[in-house]
Order: structure tokens, then sequence, then C-alpha cells
């Protein structure tokens, strides 16, 4: 069944529009119900007509959404009624129509016949009309549906809200704001940093270099190199099945449609059927069993993309079922589906046992939190240009080293045989470090098997369906704690959904990470990773670290509510000092968190806010308020991120400078800062260096873009190639000093001094030591009780970059990554078919990644200032990943405002709040009752 | 398949071309008019970069049939521009760090011009509510607005 709660449906039906039909021989006029039913086929729709309102009309219509806009409502809802104010009664029958509960909008029609008449400043006219309705609202669910539980509160709800609208002046002031919406007020933001001057243009703050393509649409991404003479296209078919055996793939209807070239299967692949060139071997197309629903079993080549899209649908995958696939955490644990290798050891601090029974205080519990699509705009890109001696390969990748490796692997020849090229990525967050190669593989294999160019852009469904993406995690724990909250020990079992294949397992960095910044004497954490019927998760913009430190702060928070303390003050309590040591033996020499904590508390204000948010919940019933602080101590890795190369040359006819390093351009601004290190270390204006596409001829070996590192490793290696070029230079300048830059490297061309160097960056470096970043952020939000809808008012972060390279572009990632974060906490959300496995949520109709209000009404980014990394490369910090784990700040702000609510209701207010919390999520913890609706 | 005739000037130059009827107008601009400033995102009119201006208003190309767009003017992000200058916004969402990746950018651009075009001095609030079609996964949104309101303010609105 199709739900489409239309709103102008809702909103028509209400005030009783009629439409006017027309055929080429008749018009008639029908009402918005009749049209329902009616066969529409040979008419149109020309007109509506809605009738005029009297002066004593009340109209409101409301829309409950998982987002604040451009996305289809939970419910819905319209009512219309003729209220006399002098005696507060209703005039007529009102008019109640509601979205969303069914497949077609509902009419409360015996409320509506109840209202009649009836004196709304009555109390028992609320009463009754509720226990009406309540029996009126019988919701339908699909599987992507809300619960009928949320469906029904939410309906009723927003006639409790319409209820007060109408007799506003006459209820309760603390219930006044439950009828009016939320209204966002203007947005504001700061961003503050410092810079040095001296060392322009590095910490400079400037925008990207290629900023002037990309506004003017010249800039060019995998899928907009020029089509090619004889090119086709090409696009995978999917199983619809999870965990099945293939029994056949039939092409037969596919071949007689338009732009039919090949149909090809596991068969077809002339080396081995495997993209993954490390770890377990994962099939580029299934030929027996097949993992999940969305697993690519065939590939078909075409004329053009539609085409090969549209003939992909039309293959027939045949299948037997091998029993109900295990899509959660939960069925793996049920059916004890795990991973032989979790990953990691698991982590043994002291007697954590022992330590937790010696305490004052036992805490235990559970906490959770699910998956992510990545969303890159540009999806999965590949285009594959056989050669007489190979293949050229432009994709859309962070790991140019591996996807030549895979199309190599996959078509039997040399790595030599193949060049692979990226000029820039239009974003990528993880998504693009494993699993692109899978893309670039079947455009190789299409491209051998039909001696043409082979492009493959994955439409969005498929790209949802068939990539794997951010590891859900699941974790049971016991605490042991002092009377005030200080931890002892920490006994904790983590788990996390792998899916199929545990290639890109990062359960290791959540667990390197499962301190965040509290120093806790006794550990021991088991790992557990579990084997599902789902796609092979991946990277998705901090990996592990993320999940990590959510456990953490869950873990935390529950102590804090269990003992019936502040969280900020325990969070406090609980920092790391400096000198102290992580459970995996990490000195903590600079650690700056109490500071940051401090300031951050005071800059924010926020004792004062709390106060006025504690003031803000005592006035308003069904509206509450939450602040949350969050700190994170984020370890950057130096040892698996390398190797990388960068190569420069000097061009001796004009002086002007190319580098090409081995990291990718995903908008990170990696480009622009390695041209900063350049011109700085070089002495030359920026606008004489262009940075080049990577790719496999210069980086050969390189580890991937990712770990938010790649920027400063590929400075480093920058700043190490020039600083050779001009230890080169530097005799020819001492004899030439009055000599321009242009002159200077004519004249060493001339001398035979060589002008293009290569530095290759590995770990066994003098920057072979990891460091910690750090920051804080605090949120505030304001929920809507009655129906689960949030403002985010406010949010500050203090982030320690170090010295930043480039504070535009740092301060941009802080931005992009909490917000990335905040989706993940708030809105985004899977869901799959609990028999075919299959994913529901496949494209952006119930997906929903944060727009443009739903960022912070007030959103305050400092970076720390005059605080250099002492073992950083140019002083500075990583930012790429950080800020997003700052990000749960915005779901404990959530769990504090619920926790308001539940006090004043007298409810159980220790609960747990997991990940995402969503507009349904935060209307259902709050336990809303009708029983409890007054004026 | 039936192809139906079609002319449409795109940043001022006619193309005159047969379509299938059920060609997107995206589609046309991509591959007729070679312009590939115009990016899919999503499929789905949701993530807006897709988005160009008809007849002086915004569509998302992505739902918008070749055929529909017969005899009208098209501008896409690289029509923007007089050929010299670049537009304001362009200006703009260069000078405020606007984008990152910069794949949604050009639909955020024209998505902007049209919301500029009606409204020379929109709010924040006004440009958050014409931005509300276009998603930008990368920037947090914040420099997209300041954006829009540095061009705003340099348009003389």
């Amino acid at each position: 069944m199709i739900f489409f709660p239309s709103d102008v449906f809702v909103v028509m039906a209400a005030v009783g529009a009629t439409l006017s039909i027309a055929t080429s021989s008749s018009t008639q006029s029908v009402s918005l119900w009749d049209f329902l039913t009616l066969d529409m086929s040979k008419s149109v729709i020309v007109s509506m007509e809605i009738p005029f309102a009297s002066a004593d009309t009340v109209f409101r219509s409301y829309k409950i959404m998982p987002r604040s806009e451009n996305a289809h409502a939970y419910v819905n809802a319209a009512f219309v009624m003729q209220f006399n104010s002098s005696t507060s009664t209703v005039t007529g029958e009102p008019t109640l129509v509601f979205g969303g509960i069914q497949a077609h909008d509902i009419q409360a029609t015996q409320t509506a016949a109840m209202l009649e008449g009836a004196n709304l400043l009555q109390k028992d006219t609320l009463t009754t009309a509720l226990a009406k309705l309540e029996g009126e609202i019988v919701p339908v669910t699909t599987p992507v549906s809300s619960s009928a539980k949320y469906l029904k509160s939410l309906a009723i709800s927003l006639f409790y809200k319409y209820y007060l609208a109408v007799i506003y002046d006459h209820v309760d002031p603390r219930v006044q704001s439950a009828a009016v919406p939320f209204q966002r007020p203007l947005s504001t933001g700061t961003q503050t940093y410092g810079t040095k001057p001296s060392e322009y243009p590095v910490t400079e703050p400037m925008t990207k270099l290629t900023a002037l393509l990309q506004t003017s649409g010249e800039a060019e991404y995998t899928t907009d190199v020029p089509p090619l003479p004889h090119e086709c296209a090409a696009a995978f078919v999917l199983s619809p099945q999870a965990n099945c055996k293939i029994t056949g793939v039939d092409f037969s209807t596919a071949e007689g449609m338009p732009g039919f070239i090949k149909g090809l299967t596991a068969a077809d692949i002339p080396g081995d059927n495997n993209f993954m060139t490390m770890g377990t071997a994962e099939p580029v197309l299934v030929s027996d069993v097949c993992e999940y629903a969305g697993q690519a079993v065939a590939i078909v080549v075409a004329e053009t993309q539609r085409q090969a899209d549209e003939i992909a649908l039309a293959v027939k995958v045949s299948y037997e079922s091998q029993g109900k696939p295990l899509l959660t955490i939960a069925d793996a644990i049920a059916a004890g589906s795990y991973f032989e290798d979790p990953g990691r050891q698991p982590i043994e601090v002291g007697d954590a046992k022992a330590a937790i029974a010696k305490s004052a205080r036992t805490v235990e519990g559970t906490i959770s939190c699910d998956s992510q699509y990545h969303f890159h705009m540009e999806t999965q890109t590949s285009l594959v240009i056989p050669e007489a001696e190979g293949y050229m390969v432009y994709s859309s990748t962070q790991w140019t080293q591996r996807t030549q490796a895979a199309v190599a692997a996959v078509l039997g020849i040399n790595n030599s045989s193949v060049d692979v090229s990226v000029r820039r990525v239009g974003g990528a967050y993880g998504g693009k470090i494993t699993r692109s190669h899978w893309i670039a593989a079947a455009c190789g294999l299409a491209a051998h098997a039909t001696g043409r160019p082979v492009r493959m852009h994955l439409d969005i469904d498929t790209n949802m369906k068939m990539i794997g993406k951010r590891i859900p995690y699941y974790a049971t724990f016991t605490i042991g704690c002092t009377e005030d909250g200080i931890l002892n020990g920490i006994e904790a079992t983590v788990y996390n959904n792998c899916g199929w294949c545990n290639n890109d397992n990062a359960l290791g960095m959540a667990l390197d990470h499962i301190d965040n910044a509290y120093y806790v004497p006794n550990w021991l954490v088991t790992p557990k990773a579990c084997k599902t019927n789902i796609a092979a998760n991946t990277a998705t913009r901090s990996p592990g670290t993320c999940p990590g430190i959510f456990i953490m702060e869950g873990m935390i928070d529950q102590v804090a509510r269990t003992l019936g303390l502040d969280p900020d003050t325990v969070r406090r309590a609980n920092l790391y000092k400096k000198d102290q040591v992580t459970p995996i033996d990490i000195p903590l020499t600079y650690c700056n968190i109490s500071t940051l904590w401090d300031d951050l508390y005071s800059s924010a204000e926020v004792e004062s806010r709390k106060a006025a948010a504690a003031k803000f919940n005592e006035e308003n019933r069904w509206r509450k308020r939450g602040l949350s602080v969050v700190p994170v101590r984020f370890w950057m890795e130096w040892g698996w991120a390398v190797p990388y190369t960068v190569h420069i040359n000097i061009y001796a006819a004009d002086g002007t400078v190319a580098i090409c390093h081995g990291g990718v351009e995903v908008g990170q601004g990696i480009n622009t800062k390695v041209a900063q290190v350049a011109a700085k270390t070089l002495g030359i204006p920026l606008d004489t260096i262009s940075v080049k596409p990577s790719n496999t001829l210069i980086g050969p070996n390189d580890i991937t873009t990712g770990g938010s590192i790649t920027s400063e490793l590929c400075c480093l290696g920058t700043l190490r190639a020039c600083n050779e070029l001009n230890e080169r230079i530097s005799p020819v300048r001492a004899a030439n000093p009055k000599a321009t830059w242009k002159e200077l490297v004519a004249a060493c061309n001339d001398q035979g001094v060589n002008l293009s160097v290569e530095n290759f960056v590995e770990e066994k470096t003098d920057y072979q030591y990891s460091y910690n970043a750090y920051g804080v952020g605090c949120t505030e939000v304001e929920i809507d009780v009655l129906t689960g809808e949030l403002q985010i008012l406010r949010v500050d972060i203090l982030y320690d970059c170090g010295d930043s390279i480039n504070p535009d572009i740092d301060v941009g990632q802080v931005e992009g990554a909490f917000t990335m974060g905040l989706g993940y906490w708030l809105t985004e959300k899977l869901i799959f078919d609990q028999d075919s496995g299959q994913l529901l949520t496949h494209n952006t109709w119930e997906y929903k990644p944060p727009a443009s209000k739903d960022i912070p009404i007030d959103f305050r980014i400092a970076l720390l200032r005059d605080a250099p990394n002492p073992i950083g490369i140019l002083g500075t910090k990583g930012v790429g990943e950080p800020p997003l784990c700052l990000s749960c700040s915005a779901l404990f702000a959530i769990k504090r405002a619920i926790e308001n609510f539940r006090a004043e209701i007298k409810a159980d207010t220790v609960f747990t709040l997991d990940g995402p919390a969503t507009v349904e999520i935060t209307q259902q913890d709050c336990l809303v009752d009708p029983s409890e609706f007054y004026f | 398949i039936v192809k139906v005739p079609v002319d449409i000037t795109v940043n001022g130059r006619t193309y005159s071309d047969e379509v299938e009827p059920r060609q997107l107008l995206v589609h046309f601009i991509r591959e007729n008019a070679a312009l590939t400033g115009t990016k899919v995102g999503c499929d789905t009119s949701q993530c807006g970069s897709c988005t160009v201006t008809m007849d002086r208003v915004s569509v998302k190309s992505c739902t918008t049939l070749t055929v529909q767009a017969n005899g009208s003017s098209i501008t896409t992000i690289e029509g923007l521009s007089d050929g010299v200058d670049l537009h304001p916004l362009q200006e703009a969402f260069w000078n405020n760090h606007g984008l990152q990746c910069g794949f949604c950018t050009p639909g955020m651009i024209m998505a902007a011009s049209e919301l500029l075009r009606i409204n020379p001095d929109p709010s924040r609030e006004e440009i958050r509510e014409g931005l509300e079609g276009n998603l930008c996964r990368c920037t947090g949104n914040q420099n997209i607005v300041l954006a829009v309101e540095d061009a705003a303010r340099t348009m003389g609105g």
C-alpha cells in the first residue's frame, strides 16, 4: 500500500474545496472526497474552488514531519470550525481532517458531530472530544511508517493543539505555547579563530583554490568527463532477496529492450571475482550464495545510462530462500552469528570486576546507535576506457591505488596496465574508500567485455541498496562508581553490525575510543562483531570513533541519571588530567580537555542558560528545553595512514609549480592547504601553484584519504619536498641574489638543477607519533512534547585545531561534520523489510539528511587560539571527524528535555535514549497521555 | 521509439533536436547541450543539484521533461555570468566558503538566483526558505546562507 499524506489535500478538504474536472465533452464539480475514487482517465483537473469563510471561522493546519522541511508528514491535519467567542460555543459542525493515519485522509466525523454546539470552555467538552477522537483514529501502518501508537497519539495531540488555539485567551498560560507552532527566528552564527600573519599564506583564512571553478559549473567530477566515441553505460542487477541461493539470471526480456548491448554475470569475469584486494573476498557479482538483498548479481551494458538502469530492472533473478535473514544486532545475538575475529582483542586494564564489586554504586544499562547513509551528492561513479596497453580508469574514489588493484585483479591483468585518476570527488565521507573499487571493477569488466569505454553512475536507489553504510553499535555495560559519580571500573560488551562481511569493521577503533575523554582505572571491554544479512557496512565519517565515544557518553550519562546527579558535573569530574594514560596506553602529555571544558562552560554561559531553561520549563507544560555538554578526545593516529607521495615540478619556462599528491580532494580542501604550504615554503605567490588530479603514476602505493589526517600528511610531504627544492636552488640563489623567482628557476635549469622532486611520507619518520585532538560542544534544544518536534536553539563548539593551516576551511569542516552528525542522531534512519531483507528507505522520500532549517538557530564555532600542536605538522591538528562526535550533545540535550517532562508527570526519569532520537522517538519517550490534556 | 522535435534555448544558444518524450531536461542539458555544470544528485527532486531556470523560474531539471521546456529559455550555472564577470552569487559562494565538495553548488546558486530575482533583499529566514529544496552534505549550510546574503547586498537589494 502506498501512503501519500498530501498536504494540499488535507488543507483543501478541510475548507471544503471542490474540483472542476473536465473531459473533452463535459465538466463536473466534485468534492475532494469524491475525487479520491473518481476515474480520471481522459480527464483533467481544470480548477479548484475554495469557499469563503465566515468571520468567526477558526482554521488551523498542522504538519509533523521527520525534519524541518521538504519531508512528507508523519501526520498532517487541518481543522475548521465556526466559533462564537462571546458564548464560547461551536456553531455548526466542525471539519476535522487527518492525513497519514490511513492510505487516504480521514475525517473525524463523530468527534465533529459531538462538538457541534458544544461550549469549549467546559472541561468535559475537551475530555469527551478526546475520547471520541481516540475511538475514531485507527491507524493503518506500513513497514516504513511510524508506529500506530505514535500516529494515534500525534493525531490526538494535534487536535488538542487546535482546541487550545481556538480558546487561546482562556487557557492556562503554561499550556499556551502548545497552541503556537515553532517559529524559527533569524539564524545567527559566529566563527572565531586566531591566525599568524607572519606565516601567511599558512594559517591564512582563505576559500578553496578551485572555488571559482566550482561556482561557475566548470569543475569536473568523474561523471562530467566528456563522453568518448563509442562510450556505453552499465548498471547493476540487484538481488531482491537476502540470504538466498541464486538459481538463475534471465536476460531474455532485457535483450529485447532498446540499447541493450550485453548482460554479464560472474562467469564472464576473466580474473578474480573479488573487488577487495585485501581481507575477505567480496564478489563483484554473486553467482551462488547471496548474502543480502541489494547484492549485485549481474551487470547490464547499454548505449546510455538510462537504458542500462531500465534494463537492469527487467533482468529476472530467481532464487531459493535460505531462511529468514538476520538484519539487526539483536537478530545476530539471538542467532549467535558473530565473526570469529571481532577486529580487536578485548581491553583489559586493572581488574574491572573487582573494582565494580568494591564500588559504592553500580550502574547497569545498554546504549545503541544505528546506521547512516553517506549521502554523498555524487553517487558512486566510474569511467573505464580500454586503451592499447591497458585501461584508463576515472573513479570517484578516496583510494586510487586499491582501485587500480581491484580493476587489475578482476580483469586478471597487471596493475601496471591500469591507470587510475581522480581530480575531485563530489562527497565521500568514507563511502568511497573501499566501496568505490567495486564500481570501478564492474566498469572494467564491462569495458573488457565490450571493448568500449564504459561509464557507471549509480542511481540513488542502487547506491543505497547495494552499498554498505555506517556500522550500527550496541553495548551492554556495568559500571562501578562512587556516590559522587567518580568512575572506578567499567565492564562492557560492544557489539556492532558489520553486515555480511567484516572487511571494513571498525570495532577496534570503537574500543580505542571507548574512554572518550574520561579517566577510568579499570576496564574490561569485549568486542563482538555481528554477521548479518545486510550489505557489508563500511567507513562513514568518524567510523568506530563516533560510536565508541557515544557509548562512553551514554554510559556516563546513565551514571549521572541513576545517581541523581547533574550529568555535566559527573562528566567534568571524570575528565582526563594531563599525563594520565588511556586504556590503550596512550600518554596524554598535552591533555587540555578540562581547560577547554571550563572555557566553553564560561563562554557559552552554560550555567545561566541552564537556569533560564529550568525557568522556561516551569512556565511551559508542553514545551521543554534541555542543554548538554559533551567533550571529545580523538586519537589521531598516523601509523596506519601512510604512505603518501608528494611530487612537485617547477616549470623553468615561467616558474609556475605543479603538485601531485596521494591524497584525494573530496571537498575537505586538501589541495588548497597543500598549495598554501608550498607557496609559503618556496616563497612564491599562491596563484603560481596548481594541484593536479591524484593518480596511480605518482602515488603508486598510497593509502586512502581518510582518518582526518591526510591533509596534514600531504602538507608534510609538500613541506619536505619544497625544502629539498630550496636546498637545490640555494647555491644558485646565493650567486644571483637579485634574481626574480622566474629568473632564478631558469638559471637553475640552465645549470642542470633538478626542479622536480618527490617526497615519500611514511611512518618511520619524525612524525611517527600520534596525538589527540580535543573539543567541547554544548547544544541547547527545545522540544514540543506533544509532537516530538525539535528546535536546536544554540550550539557552541570550542575545538582545538592547533594552528589551523586554513581557518576558513577548518571551520567549514567543524560545521559540516557537526551537521552531518545532527542528521545521524536526529533524522536519518534505515528500515529493512523483515522477510526479504530489502532496504525500504532507499531514496529521498523516506531518508532525511538535515536541510537548511535543521541546523542550529545560533551556531557558534571557535577554534582554540594560540595552541600550536607540539607534535603536529606545522602545529596543526586534524578536524574532519572529531566535531561529528560532539553532535551527540544534541541527543543528550533532548534527553534532558524529556527527563524534565517525565519528572513533571512523575514518570521514571532514568531511561535510555538511543540514536537516532527522531521526532517520533522523542514524543514517545515523553509518555504523553491525553488524559492529562487540560486548559 | 517515437521522438519529438524540440527547440530549446540554453544559455542563449538554441538547440534543435529530436528527443524521447520521456527524456528529462537534466539529460538534455548534460548530453544534448553538453553542459555538465548541472548535476544529478538524488534523481528524485529532493537534493536540488539539478536546479536551472526555465524562462527565469527555477525548476528541478531532474523532474522536468525536455518536452516541457520546448520553446523556452533555460539558464544553467554556465550561463549565469555575463561572460566577463562572475554573477554576484558566484562571487559570494566563492568568497564566503559556501562550498566544500562543490557538487551541490551549481544547484544552490541557481535556486538562489531565483530567490534573489523575486526578492532582492531576503532575510536569512527567507534565504533558508528559498533554499529548502536544496541539500548540502558538506557545509552545514551556514556559509551558504551567508553567501546568498552577501550576494543580495552586492546586487544592491
